[in-house]
């Protein structure tokens, strides 16, 4: 096709992005499948949308000339028709392969969108075994292949004649009359290619029906007027016919009905002769003309769209025609960079609207009360703005959570468990960027409720407890944050053994009795495993640790509960977006800086009495019957003109991921605010003790501190100056209670 | 815009030197815009200048070499400030309202200079060039060659090659 370039590689894109889709949604037919293989119904439904995301993404593949891709969903395609006609069932084996099938297509998809090349062996050998499945529900039943490869050709390319009858089987041939008139030519479908697809079922005679064509000036070439008379011979069921018609059944009226009564099976010879007595071309197609409707096996004479929720696929012929958007909510695909230069713009618009309502402080008090009457009126639109904007990056936590079932499902059956994964609150939104950082602590935790928490089945019923152990993934939004929590009904955590582990690793002083909460937190301390032998699953003792720290860098924190023998509960709280932070302006000397209030546990000033300078240790306070090590920024960033007394000062207990709980030692707080995160390495580069940078209500920029890293440049700085042995605080064996 | 940095204008930021090259082939004239140092004329090429404004206080960085001032916020972007003089080992300008910070596109990125003052737009055929007699110390890393113009000579700085030194010299402190 004669597209530009850049038309393609747009084309190609969408594609691509459709595919994702296609992708999650197969998975979790699939899942559903499963699931519903007990109760048996709807199978039929299901099978037909996974059919159809198999032939989508065939139809694009073969369009971009992707034929690995094309190849695997052909043989997807074939496997699945057999398995939705009841001609091949569907165990547990076919489902393996047919999630196994899913796999290797996300694979080729991820290859052929980087185009690098994948490894094609798994794809070849799965394609082969979706091929020997095929085969042999063929040999059960002596069908002929029936699923059709739609050619990928432009209209004015198609050849005129059509293919060869194929092999007759054993089955008796019947005679059907289909009327085919096309109501819409906007799905780019071309209706040669659908006789064409029947030509390979049978013998075919085709008959045009210009009956509607109007007069010349009365010509709409956008309006169908076309219909086709087919009778058709052949030996396929009913079924095959409606399937070539699949996906044009949107954009056409169809009627298929059984000639029997006109050509008994007996009349074998004089058929290829004789063409049934269709109506004239000329005339009006009219009821009498057809037999009546053959009994209502599959509904109506006219195949109506199963209500899957999924958009109709592509057309077979049409190789860039793109699918219909979905029926009901319309929706657009926005590529990420146009959103966030909204956000950006957005951002800027309430750093401007803060500068006005600076200067308009500035102005005689007349001017000035009609001004703030204004800008009242304006912070109002833009906060609004705000959110609307913010509201565009969201979305619902399903596209991970959706993920999570099939893993559950493989990691269960490898460990020998059996388990209930039940998910609430999948509609819950939260920002893109959170989505992505997601999925890894996700999995994580739910592999360790897997591997650690539930029982085997044995164990279960012997401590009175179902066979079959549940896992809660639930999410929801509180107080501006979302929370997601991954429940398990298992043993729960086994302080001795993690407290005899953590004696072992030296992670805890031999006299030291911790508490319950304090022992849970060990569970996240770097390096911690209790699992005697290490699997693939977990127990590298790399698990925990990660996920808080990941969970940390997005702003968000990790508990744990646990009651033992009644299961653990994982929480995660996370900011709903990246973009602004809820943050602590502070003053330190000349310099002011904002601290994520998620770090910030409260803020005090001591009294004098209670600020102790610890030879080898620096300076600690005594707060609440524990000496807190202070840092004090000043010091940190070499600022001089800074209170250094921290009784004169602010301290501000804060919690970081790496060196627990300390207190930072401030000038003076300046009050909470929302800021619009800016990163510092965009223009420049890392800065260390930096998170990144704000602008204030002024326009001037303001650094967003790292504490971890201030904490550990501080230590580096004592190690240097020789005040202090790195390692300042007084409690390293004992990560607080996160 | 004369009919040079117009035909320029099509080609990426950053790549000043290239610039300079091709000019030197073409004998085309090239554009630039110069400043004072210190008492000391500089240009920079006008392909690499987005801005010229008037100084206004920077918020500081932590723990940067002396002639990193701070950063500013131009319109929303975070763009670092090199004070000029203190690269040059002259020590730190003391800036006021009149002293001006030049925004600059340096490898791909938005960069101010801190300068005494805008001087002049010069337009320098490659007659006019000169390659540096010498390696010149301190300054010679990020000075792409020499405009000879009116028995003045003129230092062309480069702001890709300021920028890379000045990180390095900030990693290197780092560690």
């Amino acid at each position: 096709m004669a597209f530009a370039p850049d038309i393609m590689d747009e084309l190609r894109a969408t594609f691509f992005d459709e595919c994702s889709e296609y992708l999650l949604r197969n998975e979790e037919l699939l899942g559903t499948l499963r699931d519903g293989a007990r109760d048996g119904h709807h199978e039929r439904d299901t099978l037909d949308a996974v059919f159809r995301i198999a032939h989508s993404i065939k139809a694009g593949a073969a369009a971009f000339g992707l034929t690995a891709l094309a190849d695997l969903t052909h043989r997807m395609e074939a496997a699945l028709d057999r398995l939705r006609t009841g001609r091949l069932s569907l165990t547990p084996a076919m489902l393996a392969l047919l999630l196994e099938s899913g796999d290797a297509l996300a694979e080729q998809v991820e290859a052929a969108r980087n185009g690098t090349g994948a490894d094609g062996d798994r794809a070849r050998s799965i394609a082969d075994r979706l091929a020997e499945a095929v085969k042999s529900a063929g040999s059960a039943h002596p069908t002929p292949l029936p699923t059709p490869l739609p050619t990928v050709l432009p209209a004015t390319a198609m050849p005129a004649s059509f293919p060869d009858f194929p092999a007759a089987s054993g089955e008796a041939a019947r005679r059907w009359a289909i009327l085919f008139r096309p109501t819409a030519y906007s799905g780019g479908n071309e209706p040669l290619l659908i006789i064409r697809a029947l030509g390979r079922l049978g013998r075919l005679v085709s008959t045009l029906d210009i009956a509607r064509l109007p007069d010349i000036e009365m010509f709409d070439p956008s309006e169908p007027v076309l219909a086709w008379r087919i009778e058709l011979e052949t030996t396929h069921p009913e079924s095959d016919i409606r399937e070539v018609f699949e996906f044009v059944e949107d954009e056409a009226d169809i009627q298929i009905a059984p000639l029997e009564a006109a050509f008994p099976d007996a009349d074998d010879g004089s058929a290829e002769e004789a063409p049934p007595p269709l109506p004239a071309p000329a005339t009006v197609f009219s009821a009498p003309a057809l037999p009546a409707p053959p009994p209502a096996t599959e509904g109506g004479s006219v195949i109506q769209a199963p209500a899957t929720g999924l958009p109709a696929p592509a057309a077979p012929g049409g190789a860039g025609a793109r699918a219909p958007a979905p029926a009901g909510k319309g929706s657009i695909r926005v590529d990420l960079d146009r959103v966030d230069r909204l956000v950006d713009m957005v951002g800027e618009l309430v750093i401007t609207e803060a500068v006005l309502t600076q200067l308009c402080r500035e102005l005689d008090s007349r001017t000035q009360r009609r001004m703030i009457a204004a800008l009242k009126g304006l912070s109002s639109h833009s906060r609004k703005l705000q959110d609307a904007v913010m509201a565009i990056r969201m979305q619902p936590v399903k596209s991970i959570f959706a993920r999570m079932p099939r893993m559950v499902r493989d990691l269960a059956g490898r460990l020998g468990k059996t388990v209930d994964l039940r998910m609430t609150g999948e509609a819950t939104e939260v920002d893109k960027t959170i989505i992505e950082e997601l999925a890894d602590p996700l999995t994580h935790m739910i592999r360790n409720a897997i591997d650690h928490g539930i029982e085997r089945p044995e164990a279960r019923l012997a401590a009175g407890k179902p066979e079959c152990g549940v896992i809660h993934l639930s999410a929801e939004n509180k107080g501006g944050r979302i929370v997601i929590r991954v429940e398990d009904d298992g043993r729960g955590i086994d302080r001795p053994r993690v407290l005899a582990k953590a004696r072992a690793l030296g992670l805890v002083a031999e006299d030291a009795e911790p508490s319950d909460d304090e022992i849970d937190a060990l569970l996240f301390a770097p390096g911690f495993s209790t699992t005697e032998t290490v699997t693939d699953v977990s127990g590298r003792g790399v698990g925990m640790d990660v996920v808080q720290r990941n969970i940390q860098s997005l702003g968000g924190r990790v508990t744990v509960q646990s009651e033992p023998g009644a299961g653990t509960r994982w929480t995660m709280t996370l900011p709903l977006t990246l973009a602004v932070l809820d943050g602590m302006l502070v003053r330190v000397g000349p310099e002011l800086y904002v601290i994520p209030l998620a770090n910030i546990l409260e803020s005090t000033r001591p009294k004098p009495g209670d600020v102790h300078e610890v030879v080898g240790h620096g300076t600690v306070v005594f707060l609440r019957g524990d000496w807190l090590p202070l840092v004090r920024m000043a010091d940190v960033f070499g600022l001089s003109g800074a209170e250094r007394d921290p009784a004169r000062g602010i301290v501000v207990r804060v919690e970081t991921d790496t060196a627990g709980v300390i207190g930072l030692v401030v000038d003076e707080l300046l009050g909470q605010q929302q800021v619009v995160v800016k990163p510092i390495e965009q223009n420049f580069t890392h800065v260390p003790g930096v998170a990144a940078t704000t602008i204030l209500g002024n326009g001037q920029v303001c650094l967003i501190l790292d504490l971890d890293a201030c904490v550990a440049m501080e230590r580096g700085r004592r190690a240097r100056d020789g005040t202090a042995p790195p390692g300042i605080a007084p409690k390293p064996a004992l990560p607080s209670a996160a | 815009m004369t009919a040079t940095a117009a035909n320029a204008a099509p080609r990426p930021a950053g790549h000043t030197a290239g610039h300079l090259d091709e000019a030197a082939e073409t004998n085309q004239p090239v554009q630039f815009v110069a400043f004072k140092v210190n008492g000391d004329d500089f240009a920079v090429d006008i392909m690499a200048v987005r801005e010229i404004k008037a100084w206004a206080n920077v918020s500081s960085l932590p723990n940067m070499p002396s002639y990193v001032r701070g950063v500013l916020n131009l319109r929303g972007n975070i763009v670092p400030i090199f004070d000029l003089r203190c690269r040059f080992g002259r020590g730190a300008t003391e800036a006021t309202r009149l002293h001006v910070v030049i925004i600059l596109i340096a490898r791909g990125r938005t960069i101010g200079i801190l300068v005494d003052a805008v001087s002049d737009i010069l337009k320098a055929g490659s007659a006019d060039l000169r390659a540096l007699p010498e390696e010149d110390g301190e300054a010679g890393g990020f000075i792409a060659g020499l405009l000879a113009l009116d028995r003045r000579m003129i230092a062309i700085l480069d702001p890709d090659r300021l920028f890379d030194q000045s990180l390095v010299a900030i990693a290197a402190q780092a560690a």
